[in-house]
């Protein structure tokens, strides 16, 4: 079959040609409208679902709301986890499923099981906050004004702003932060009330009764249909002031007789910090398969429109606080650009060992084709344009070229070889049907080296897959392209041509190489003894590398982790803020820092007002040195701040370990229990032992207690004495805090709450909460304090589930060292110093563990695909001693690998042990072209099995040995010098390890290889 | 091969291999990083806690943007607040009426019957019956003349008889010129004597009124007994019936004590607290007692506090979380 594709190529060699053009030519167009992004989607399917409810504690959040919705969620179909929160007024559940899950039908699964739970009345329906990407973010922008009050600057981003953004395309959902929410306050006098004989429940009843908007409908007439406007409700202040809360025979009284309507600021639950000054910020999501860079222009260009009329009114905006189309650029633009590189490095060496621009060519178009096939198989699969794939691609450059190399390198020195009155078709076939059987072999093995990684599952699936399917895809085309249209157009160009000689350089490197070759065949024993050491040392040298799961990505953006102490008020928050943002912004290579706190409405962070979140950007000029610089620089900053807790990650680290572990810190330890107080006790041990482990940084606690709360205790023979009962003390306390809901206003382009509730100088002293009066149903009216003891406590302000237990959670980030060490020494200490009552037992998360789960999908899957590899080279080559002899070339490329990773620092992350499945396959590529050589000059060209034919088949494969050799460290080298910039941070250390196994594995193949064959390949 | 050879490959495959083991073993110190440990080390902690003192640093200070200031003397009583209604005195109108006609009838029957009672002496033209009639007219007029009177008592409260009956018309009069008011004061759980003086308005407009005594009737919402007042000028101009203004008695002594800002405190431990300077440098948390708010803050009376003593009045909230932060010294 190999034998008829080849020759129908050639025969119809013009029609090749011009399918490759049409085909270059369609793929470039086609890809132009490719999506691109800067990841694969990495986030397992997830649904989120929030749960308002309003004034309740978060024990009793957790206990009325949470557990009832874990009960029903925990059922549904595709389930893999369920973690939740549950803080002041809200309860925030997420749901992960299954991988390989359709994610609209697992939200359907659970927008289903959710209509089963039974919750309190004045909790709010659950809701499931919008699909979103697995970045998430798509832009952050910042609002400040010197001239409108925080609220007008709220209403106008809120209402104005916010609406034509999430218009635009791929935008899934827009938070805001900050600013004042207005609402219509009806602050009722407690003494007219009560002497006037109304209770604030009657005033809550007469306000909704005249805001909400009810419709009458319509007459019919003979002719005509009549419609029926009603009038207006209450829309103002005044309006509703004027409404009558009881009429009578002795005079009505009116709102305004018992209390004063105005708009005012509703209670915080987020706040924002814009460059070092309280501001509004939005933050924009991504939909769910949106392409970042299409709807990252599409916002940018509402963002535009409407910039010139927030300025007239005296708005200054920040449009890009954070943008994560930046990395995605810079990445992609350097990768391609080392693919550009590389390409062009290539060219020029071909034409250097070809010495004909026309032999080059044949071998150089051979890049092009296989790289656009690739992405339009990935682009119709559904698949991003990503670094991810993009790497696979310039990984795989080596191995395309190579395809190319090994046919046209044969066509030609057959050529040269061949009699001048020979048929030039028949000596290009017989060339490219020689080496092609050995080079499917080859592409097979190679194929099978990287299905380990194909078959990755979870977060390093995600990752590696792409990569490695893109990989694959490169190499199958590049097998294709080398049997038809390699053929075809050497005989188009060289089909009239002599082909030019060798340099000279290289034939005296030929002639050196085969003096060392011969005495190396002398001693075989030696050969193998050095390939066993080095073996040895390669094994060894394994386990003094350290590891990690991904290197820290070059975004030039950060995120800052903040948490004061608990029970910190937004106030605190916002005035430790400005003065951490204000040293931050002192630093030389900080662009921008904008701080978020607490939460917003169905909002991806549900946070207490304790918690924060900054996002620094660097300046775009900032190389990796300075990145570092900088990095240091704020944790120094973070750490001279008093009375908070922070950590520094970067955007991609915060959302991939989100991903992992719910955590954005890099080691997260889980405690599960009943007992929260018991879990915080076992968490301070835990939190004094891991500090003390070399390279802890950003040591914390997940929740902790003390958060102030006034406990109420009623005394039931008092409310029966005063006729009162424990419904009539909520309502009053909710009253005189939160507010009476009395409906909402609904005006033309916006919503207002009105809510009943006291002046503020009656609500600004928790204490005097003693005070408030509590009507009963009989129209008695007492304070609180005559039937309640009310005494100041603690509580938490988070409570955490993870799969429907109690969780609380230490974690660390990792500074100096590598992650896995560190979890491995911190894993001993806290075992031998930490004791764990009964009922209580610790899980371990973060990125340590996604690395170990990584490689231990990954040995398992290269254990079987191994012996899947070597039934392959038994069958191809019909015994299992070639199939040794060709891995014993395994351990030299480890061993140079492995050098030159320790010459970079001796961490390896998975895009590193990626690097060595490639190598593999690169390295048995070629010995399988030696092995087969060898075995074609015996079988076929009759050569007797000796010391010369071997040596003569060394030599006539060191050309292409030395070119693949080449041309694949040339495709490396800008990445490999690149390693450490955004977009080169997996591929880097990758192609690093390549190239240092490279350097390894020619020794062996052309030196070691040679001898091992001759000892052992035919054994007498 | 020869054994010497064989020995020497292994010789050197072995030294490769610990060359490569060394060079790629991360050291046991220092690592990079360690200096950096190492300052951290040397500066936390930043806050330290020693029997309930709180050290900071220079540097924390500066960062923690603490605040002090003397804390100002101030005199409180302990007071009680409820509140004041203007009643409607069209009933005491209508009494006063009934006291004036009574009053009239009783003079005019008592003038009859003396002058029977004469004439009957000096036998002339005056019977023994008429003399008993016209005295039992003047026993019945009296006696509606009292009961004019105990209606005052009846229907308004015994505060408003300790008047006068006398005065009764005069009030009556003031009150329909807008001169004066009635008030009846409800605060609960406060006891309101004759005499007792009660608070009523808001501050600037607040007059001090004193009790008359008790209400006749109890305030069925609020459980209250009740008392009268009367007030005049602003008041009564404002007071119109049905108006219902705030009223605050001071239920004991008046109390020498400071007043703290509401910014320096800070509530923890199932208590509310200060930070203050303390002797030896730092500071350390004090307990206030927050049952007496004001608008200025909290009136802590004497005692834990005195007045010219220095409090942290920003930073409160930082302070409190270094010292959860803060490791404890070993003693």
């Amino acid at each position: 079959m190999l034998t008829a594709i080849v020759r129908q190529s050639l025969r119809h060699a013009w029609l090749v040609v011009l399918a490759a053009t049409v085909l270059l030519v369609y793929g470039t167009y086609a890809l132009a409208d490719a999506p691109y992004d800067v990841f694969p989607d990495f986030v397992p399917p997830q649904a989120s679902v929030q749960t308002e409810a309003p004034g309740y504690t978060p024990l009793q959040t957790e206990q009325l709301v949470t557990r009832p919705l874990e009960a029903v969620i925990n059922g549904a179909n595709g389930v893999e986890a369920v973690r939740s929160e549950s803080i002041q007024g809200l309860s925030v559940i997420n749901v992960t499923f299954r991988e390989g899950s359709d994610p609209y039908r697992a939200r359907q699964q659970v927008a289903e099981a959710l209509a089963d739970a039974t919750l309190p009345a004045g909790v709010t329906a659950p809701k499931m906050t919008p699909l979103v990407s697995s970045t998430m973010d798509l832009l952050k922008v910042g609002f400040v004004s010197d001239t409108l009050s925080p609220m007008e600057l709220r209403d106008l981003v809120e209402w104005t702003v916010r609406p034509r953004l999430l218009a635009a395309d791929g935008v899934a959902r827009a938070n805001v932060f900050g600013g004042e929410r207005r609402r219509m306050e009806v602050r009722a006098d407690p003494h007219a009330l009560t002497a006037r004989g109304l209770s604030l429940a009657d005033l809550a009843s007469a306000v909704s009764r005249v805001v909400q908007v009810k419709g009458s409908g319509f007459a019919d007439t003979p002719n005509q249909r009549i419609l029926i406007d009603p009038g207006r409700s209450a829309t103002t202040p005044a309006a509703i002031s004027d409404t009558i809360v009881r009429g009578g025979p002795t005079g009505s009284v009116s709102v305004g007789n018992v209390a004063e309507v105005l708009e005012a600021a509703a209670p915080l639950y987020g706040d924002a910090i814009i460059m070092g000054r309280p501001g509004v910020l939005m933050t924009l999501s991504s939909q769910y398969g949106a392409n970042t860079l299409d709807a990252t222009r599409a916002l940018e260009a509402a963002l535009a429109e409407l910039i010139p009329a927030l300025e007239r009114q005296g708005v200054k905006v920040y449009p890009a606080l954070h943008r994560p189309a930046n990395f995605v650029e810079n990445a992609l633009a350097g990768i391609e650009r080392d693919l550009m590189i590389g390409a062009v490095l290539i060219a020029l060496v071909l034409i250097l060992f070809l010495r004909r621009v026309q032999v080059a060519l044949v071998a150089f178009v051979s890049i092009p084709l296989s790289i656009v096939t690739t992405l339009l198989v990935l682009n119709a699969m559904g698949q991003s344009i990503n670094v991810m794939t993009l790497g696979g691609l310039a990984v795989a450059l080596g191995v395309v070229i190579d395809d190319a190399i090994v046919d046209i390198e044969n066509i030609v020195r057959r050529l040269r070889d061949a009699p001048p009155d020979a048929d030039r078709l028949t000596v290009i076939e017989a060339a490219s049907v020689e080496v092609r059987a050995p080079v499917v072999y080859a592409t097979f093995v190679l194929a099978l080296t990287m299905l380990p990684v194909i078959l990755l599952t979870d977060l390093q699936g995600a990752f590696f897959a792409p990569l490695g399917v893109a990989f694959l895809l490169a190499v199958l085309a590049s097998l294709v392209v080398a049997m038809t249209v390699t053929p075809a157009l050497s005989l188009l160009l060289l089909g009239n041509r002599n082909p030019a000689h060798e340099p000279v350089l290289l034939e005296r490197f030929k002639a050196w190489h085969a003096g060392r070759a011969a005495a190396s065949l002398d001693h075989p024993e030696r050969a193998a003894w050095a390939v066993g050491l080095i073996g040895l040392a390669a094994i060894a040298l394994t386990f003094a590398l350290g590891s990690e799961l991904l290197p820290t990505f070059r975004e030039r953006h950060y995120v800052l982790g903040v948490t004061g102490p608990p029970g910190a008020s937004f106030d605190w928050m916002r005035t430790t803020g400005e003065q951490l943002s204000k040293r931050l912004l002192a630093i030389p290579e900080v662009l921008s820092v904008e701080e978020q706190s607490g939460r917003a409405e169905a909002g991806e962070d549900t946070w207490p007002p304790n918690v924060g979140e900054i996002h620094l950007r660097l300046k775009d000029d900032v190389d990796a040195a300075a990145e570092d610089d900088a990095l240091k620089k704020i944790r120094e900053v973070l750490d001279s701040t008093p009375a908070i807790q922070s950590e520094a990650v970067t955007f991609l680290g915060d959302r991939i370990g989100e991903s992992l572990s719910g955590e954005t810190a890099q080691v997260a330890i889980s405690m599960f229990g009943n007992d929260l107080d018991t879990l915080d006790r076992v968490a301070s041990q835990v939190v004094a032992v891991l500090g003390q482990v070399p390279g802890a940084a950003d040591v914390s606690v997940g929740s902790e207690g003390g958060t102030p709360m006034l406990d109420l205790t009623l005394d039931p023979s008092a409310m029966a004495l005063h006729g009162v009962d424990s419904s009539d003390a909520a309502d009053a306390l909710r009253a005189a805090f939160l507010g009476l809901p009395a409906g909402q206003i609904s005006l033309a382009d916006r919503t207002l709450d009105v809510v009943v509730t006291l002046p503020p100088e009656l609500r600004q002293d928790p204490e005097a909460i003693g005070r408030v009066l509590v009507r009963g149903g009989s129209g008695n009216a007492v304070p609180l304090g005559t039937i309640a003891d009310v005494s100041l406590g603690s509580a938490r302000e988070l409570i955490a589930h993870d799969d429907g237990q109690r969780r609380q959670v230490v974690t660390a980030n990792v500074t100096g060292r590598d992650v896995s060490g560190f979890v491995a020494e911190a894993k001993r200490r806290i075992g031998a110093d930490v004791t764990l009552p009964a009922g209580v037992y610790l899980s371990w998360a973060g990125a340590a563990e996604g690395e170990s789960a990584a490689t231990r999908q990954l040995v398992n899957h290269v254990a079987l695909t191994a012996i899947a590899m070597v039934a392959l080279l038994v069958l191809a080559f019909g015994g299992l001693r070639p199939a040794l002899i060709i891995l014993a070339g395994l351990p030299m490329a480890v061993f140079g690998g492995e050098i030159a990773a320790v010459l970079v620092g001796g961490v390896l992350s998975l895009g590193g042990v990626v690097g060595f499945i490639t190598l593999f396959g690169i390295t048995a590529r070629n010995a399988i072209l030696l092995v087969s050589h060898v075995d074609h000059l015996v079988a076929v060209e009759k050569q007797q099995w000796s010391r010369e034919t071997v040596l003569r088949a060394t030599r006539e494969r060191v050309t292409p040995i030395i070119l693949t050799a080449f041309v694949t460290s040339l495709a490396l080298v800008p990445l490999a010098v690149e390693a450490g910039e955004a977009g080169r941070e997996i591929q880097g250390p990758m192609a690093i390890v390549i190239l240092g196994g490279l350097v390894s594995s020619l020794i062996l193949t052309l030196l070691l290889l040679p001898t091992l064959i001759w000892r052992w390949r035919h054994v007498k | 091969m020869k054994p010497p050879t064989i020995l020497g490959i292994a010789a050197v495959g072995a030294l490769v291999g610990a060359l490569a083991m060394y060079m790629a073993m991360p050291p046991a110190t220092p690592h990079p990083g360690a200096e950096e440990e190492a300052a951290a080390a040397e500066k936390a902690p930043a806050a330290g806690s020693a029997l309930g003192t709180l050290q900071l640093d220079a540097n924390t200070m500066q960062e923690a943007g603490i605040e002090l200031a003397a804390l100002a003397p101030a005199t409180r009583a302990e007071e009680k607040s409820g509140f004041a209604r203007a009643l409607d005195l069209s009933p005491l109108a209508a009494i006063a009426s009934d006291l004036a006609t009574a009053r009239a009838a009783l003079a005019a029957s008592q003038s009859e019957a003396q002058r029977l009672t004469a004439l009957a002496a000096e036998d002339q033209s005056a019977s023994l019956r008429d003399v008993e009639a016209a005295r039992a007219q003047a026993v019945a007029d009296r006696a509606r003349v009292n009961l004019a009177c105990d209606r005052v008592a009846l229907e308004f409260g015994a505060g408003l008889r300790r008047i006068g009956c006398d005065a009764i018309p005069g009030l009556v009069n003031r009150v329909a010129a807008g001169n004066a008011v009635l008030l009846r004061i409800d605060i609960p759980d406060a006891s309101l004597p004759a005499g007792a003086a009660v608070v009523v308005g808001e501050e600037p407009r607040s007059v001090l009124v004193r009790v008359l005594g008790p209400a006749a009737m109890s305030e069925a919402q609020l459980q209250t007994a009740g008392a009268l007042a009367l007030a005049g000028g602003r008041t009564a101009a404002e007071a119109q019936v049905g108006r219902v203004l705030p009223a605050y008695v001071a239920t004991g002594l008046a109390r020498a004590g400071v007043i703290v800002p509401r910014e320096a405190l800070v509530r923890v431990d199932g208590g509310a607290f200060v930070y203050r300077s303390a002797r030896h440098g730092g500071f350390a948390r004090a307990p206030v007692d927050t049952g007496n708010p004001v608008a200025e803050g909290y009136f802590v009376p004497e005692g834990t506090l005195h007045p010219g003593e220095r409090i942290v009045v920003a930073g409160a909230g930082t302070l409190l979380g270094l010292e959860r932060g803060a490791p404890a010294e070993e003693e």
